[in-house]
């Protein structure tokens, strides 16, 4: 049944109403010259309602002719009228072509080069050597050689991968990367002895290698052998290594002033936004003139993506916060405490990574001079203050 | 026609080999499906048609079909499928 139906779909069926007297006769003869008609239906108006293929209309119009039978088309149905009706449209069918080659042309576009595996180098490194082979955006995939050629030329050009994928996904080009794992660095063997970088009073020295030069509680100053790579008879040398941990003093001259303007959001905004085009801003949202006297800005921005796929397409959104200048003013109580802060970060800043707060005092007693708190220092800190230094021979 | 000498032996041989007498010779075969298809072969075209009464020639006489919202389904040189209310069908000799 479906078939039949396809098989007409494909022909094109046509309705047509028959007027006469004589609309038997027609099917008649119709029938005798094998012509099919279907769904042969008596119409209210007195006419004859009959389907027939599109093929049989000439033929069927000779025999109306002889039984004097008047036709009218009614509806038009199958592949042949579509047909007709999209080659008479010149431009839809121009359209759809260009839409045809369109879509087969930017299937054959890399619209991504991604990296998986990379550990320590950046998958821009990767991206770049890769596009140095030709595997980067825009480029035709047909142009592109063998993935097997493009592994090797790849695992050349970076010795540093023990192995190079390139995997072609549709669009997508996926370099799957095998970071060659390095091999650990051999401990420093070249006699060496550690000194002082700073002057500091020792609170503990550990040698993991070498001999300590120093005791606890003693003042070194900067320079100072503190484990020696020399140790016996004075006639073996090592790569010295260990900790010293020494008590560092910094002075730190700190001025606070107890009235500062400073600007304050009032929790007021407006908000713009922005398409963004490679690098081309264009507003698209909050126009007109800022209500504010003073605002801050604040910008975020949104990259369109889907499935990994990014647009070259982002979207900014520029929060303008309106801002108040608000005088603030401290308490004696509160500068001090913000110049004994101050101080310690001006000493951490000193000592490095191994920073550890141990005391703080002043000076001299703060003193309050127009309007400014004014505060001497002294931080106490613990810190590591070795260093390596070759030795050089006897 | 069924008078003549050779439909004679033909109608005779149908009935002594016990087959379908409309395999030898013209004779219209009617099937009626629970009143709402009418299966006719061996019909000889539509003598009249509107959608309650439907003449059908045959070799022999007519065949009138009376009902509602009659559709011929489909027609071919040897068989008509109607289709519809089918009420009351005449065999008119």
């Amino acid at each position: 049944m479906l078939g039949t139906w396809l098989a007409d779909f494909v022909a094109g069926y046509v309705t047509i109403s028959c007027y006469g007297r004589h609309v038997p006769e027609f099917i008649n003869r119709a029938t005798q010259n094998r012509l099919v008609v279907w769904d042969i239906s008596h119409q209210a108006d007195g006419s004859t309602r009959l389907t027939t293929l599109r093929k049989n209309i000439p033929f069927l119009r000779r025999i109306a002719r002889e039984t004097k039978i008047k036709f009218r088309f009614g509806q038009r149905v199958g592949l042949p009228f579509i047909v007709g009706q999209v080659v008479s449209r010149k431009l839809f069918l121009a359209g759809a072509l260009v839409f045809i080659v369109g879509l087969y042309m930017l299937s054959s576009l890399v619209w991504s080069v991604e990296v998986e595996g990379e550990k320590t180098v950046s998958p821009e490194t990767v991206q770049s050597v890769a596009a140095e082979l030709g595997i980067r955006k825009w480029q035709w995939i047909r142009s592109l050689p063998d993935t097997d050629i493009l592994q090797l030329k790849m695992q050349e050009k970076m010795p540093q991968m023990s192995n190079v994928l390139v995997i072609l996904q549709g669009t997508r080009v996926l370099i799957k990367v095998d970071e060659k794992v390095p091999p650990t660095v051999p401990q420093n063997t070249v006699p060496q002895n550690i000194i002082a970088v700073k002057k500091g009073t020792i609170r503990s020295v550990q040698a993991i290698k070498g001999k300590s030069a120093v005791s606890t509680g003693q003042l070194v100053q900067q320079g100072q052998l503190l484990i020696s790579g020399s140790i016996g008879d004075g006639q073996t040398f090592v790569a010295a290594r260990g900790d010293v941990l020494a008590e560092v003093w910094y002075t730190s001259v700190i001025d606070v002033p107890l009235k500062v303007n400073q600007d304050q959001m009032t929790g007021e905004k407006i908000t713009k936004d922005f398409v963004v085009f490679g690098n081309k801003p264009i507003q698209v949202w909050g126009y007109g003139q800022s209500p504010f006297v003073s605002t801050t800005a604040q910008e975020h921005d949104f990259n369109l993506a889907w499935r990994g796929y990014s647009l070259p397409i982002t979207v900014k959104r520029v929060d303008y916060f309106e801002t108040q200048p608000v005088e603030i003013t401290r308490t004696p109580a509160e500068a001090r405490e913000l110049a004994l802060k101050l101080a310690q970060n001006d000493a951490a800043a000193g000592a490095g990574e191994t920073f550890k707060l141990l005391e703080q005092k002043f000076v001299v007693e703060p003193e309050v001079r127009d309007g400014v708190f004014h505060a001497q220092i002294l931080t106490k800190a613990e810190e590591q203050i070795g260093r390596a230094e070759p030795l050089s021979g006897p | 026609m069924a008078g003549t000498w050779t439909n004679r032996i033909k109608l005779a041989t149908a009935s002594l080999l016990e087959v379908p007498k409309d395999t030898l010779i013209d004779l219209p075969r009617v099937t009626l499906v629970g009143g709402l298809q009418l299966l006719v072969e061996n019909h000889k075209g539509i003598v009249s048609f509107d959608d309650q009464v439907l003449t059908l020639a045959l070799t022999q006489g007519h065949l009138v079909i009376r009902g509602h919202a009659l559709v011929v389904k489909s027609i071919f040189e040897k068989e008509i499928n109607i289709e519809g209310t089918i009420e009351h069908v005449e065999y008119r000799h």
